[in-house]
């Protein structure tokens, strides 16, 4: 999914692949190879936050909550600071964003694991359940 | 191993759905609570979403929307993102991806708050949106 997080810079910039003045991004998505240069490549997480957030709320609903908001906010500093130039805090602001993204995502497995234990002691055994 | 994403969403998913026809949500004690509706008595976003889920594989569209409205629109919106990040990733195909970003998170935001607050009213068409 974070293929689809990644910033694509408009025509002509100066930092274009090509362009002998920066080496260009290495494939694969390796981030932060060249601190400074305004061609790596800084994932938002915004899609994983999103997600995050909805299922950490369905399956574990007040403790994946902030976490996945904080998620958001964070990923949604990202785009805004790489382009005022602010390659440092957008990078920063990513790895923010990835760790709460982490952090709700345990969560939400938690959440789920539960619910599958759930499932398989109905399953094993329906009376302990008053049915 | 490119495949590997796709394969596993799409794998958790038939399995959620070979769940929900097997093991009926309507049924009590089947599924744990929803710990917001168990502890306060209200609906919260999410309630009804695995009995509305279940109704759109039975094809009772109806039911589905009387269970739950959001979950039922958000079934197009993941198809629709599986389908574009699955053609990108295996390189099958490219159709325009959901572009995340920050008004997107905190419109969906917006409308999960609203959607929980309009269910819990109990008055005249909101009702409807109750499970």
């Amino acid at each position: 999914m974070s293929d689809d997080d990644h910033v694509e810079w408009p025509e002509g910039h100066p930092g274009q692949p090509g362009q002998p003045s920066f080496p260009p991004p290495p494939p694969g998505g390796q981030f932060q190879q060249f601190p400074g240069d305004p061609n790596t490549r800084i994932p938002n997480h915004m899609a994983w936050a999103i997600v995050v957030t909805i299922t950490g709320f369905l399956f574990c609903w007040l403790i994946a909550l902030p976490l996945g908001i904080a998620a958001i906010v964070f990923a949604s500093q990202v785009d805004n600071k790489k382009r005022a130039g602010d390659l440092l805090g957008a990078q920063e602001a990513s790895n923010k964003a990835r760790s709460f993204a982490i952090g709700a995502t345990a969560v939400s497995c938690v959440g789920l694991l539960f619910f599958i234990v759930y499932i398989a002691a109905f399953l094993n055994d329906p009376s302990y359940f008053g049915l | 191993m490119r495949w590997l994403g796709p394969a596993a969403v799409a794998a958790g998913v038939a399995l959620g759905c070979a769940c929900l026809i097997a093991i009926d949500p309507n049924e009590q004690g089947h599924y744990p609570t929803c710990p917001f509706h168990a502890s306060t008595g209200l609906w919260c976003p999410g309630c009804g979403s695995m009995r509305a889920l279940r109704a759109l594989l039975r094809g009772d569209f109806a039911a589905a929307v009387g269970f739950n409205l959001l979950m039922v629109m958000a079934v197009p919106c993941a198809a629709y993102g599986y389908l574009a990040w699955t053609g990108k990733r295996m390189g099958w195909f490219r159709i325009p991806g959901i572009r995340t970003g920050p008004a997107l998170a905190w419109t969906l935001i917006a409308v999960f708050v609203g959607f929980w607050v309009l269910r819990n009213i109990p008055v005249g068409p909101l009702t409807s949106l109750a499970p």
